[in-house]
């Protein structure tokens, strides 16, 4: 296992963390901006979670709470440290703390296109939706 | 016709709305407990969303905002009064709460067993991600209901 530490994300990480979503090609997305992941951090604090190792930021995961269901985002691993645990750690910090705010059943969104993303889910105990997950974005005044 | 108001839901509502839900085909995640929505009511009751007919509950969404992603749930309507714009007055609703609160990309998950869903959702601006895969994991089994 590689020396890591799971922690909160703090506001003044924003930009490291918008860097390593280029890196992993996670999103972007309409929130990908210091704005909103500032958001982030004040109204969930608790649930923005980075890894660090070697003084560097290489992990990140969003847990979502709303009162109804759980969500998992931007589960993130940079590429130089992959396939040492980090998203197995990350994922069972946030499922915990999603778990005590009183998340029964949790979302996992994994992308298409990150072949990883795919790979890990399937490969803990989380079953593929049977849904299709339909998506609306609302422009910033819309 | 009969005319119908959407509102808040209050603790009066829950027996209503479980009937409701009890009466639809779809895919069931868990048990719906009425404990799950008191917590509902208690944390974000202005975005579990009914529309009322003549004292009887008629539809339902839940608006789901994480602080990340809004997530429509629960969008139902009593299969006696359906093509009404019902299902389109609450959506527009909970949108308009969730969007108030920063959502900026809102999610929701369609059946693809019912044919006049995807039709719905897309006439209101929503469109199927077909670059997003998403998985589920139930915790705690639940063995009873009472």
């Amino acid at each position: 296992m590689i020396d890591a530490t799971i922690r909160e994300a703090r506001a003044e990480e924003i930009d490291a963390i918008l860097a390593l979503w280029v890196e992993t090609r996670s999103g972007p997305s309409i929130t990908d901006t210091p704005e909103h992941l500032l958001m982030l951090t004040e109204t969930a604090p608790d649930l923005f979670l980075v890894a660090e190792s070697e003084g560097r930021l290489v992990g990140s995961i969003i847990g979502g709470w709303d009162n109804w269901r759980g969500h998992i985002y931007r589960l993130a691993v940079h590429p130089d440290f992959r396939r040492r645990g980090l998203a197995r750690r990350l994922t069972a910090d946030i499922e915990s703390r999603l778990r005590a705010r009183g998340a029964r059943r949790i979302y996992a969104l994994a992308a298409t296109k990150q072949e990883m993303g795919v790979t890990f889910w399937e490969s803990l105990p989380y079953k593929k939706s049977k849904d299709v997950p339909y998506v609306r974005t609302f422009e910033d005044g819309d | 016709m009969n005319s119908y108001t959407i509102r808040e839901a209050t603790t009066d509502d829950l027996s209503g709305i479980l009937e409701l839900w009890s009466m639809l085909d779809r895919h069931v995640g868990l048990p719906d407990l009425v404990d799950y929505l008191h917590t509902l009511l208690q944390f974000t009751g202005e975005l579990l969303l009914v529309a009322e007919s003549n004292g009887e509950i008629v539809g339902t969404i839940i608006g789901g905002w994480d602080g990340w992603r809004g997530h429509m749930a629960r969008l139902a309507t009593h299969p006696d009064i359906r093509r009404r714009g019902i299902g389109s007055g609450l959506l527009r609703e909970a949108e308009r709460r969730l969007t108030a609160r920063g959502a900026r990309r809102i999610y929701a998950l369609v059946d693809r067993r019912n044919p006049l869903a995807a039709p719905f959702w897309r006439a209101l601006g929503y469109d199927a991600n077909e670059n997003i895969i998403q998985y589920s994991r139930n915790f705690d089994v639940i063995e009873s209901n009472d």
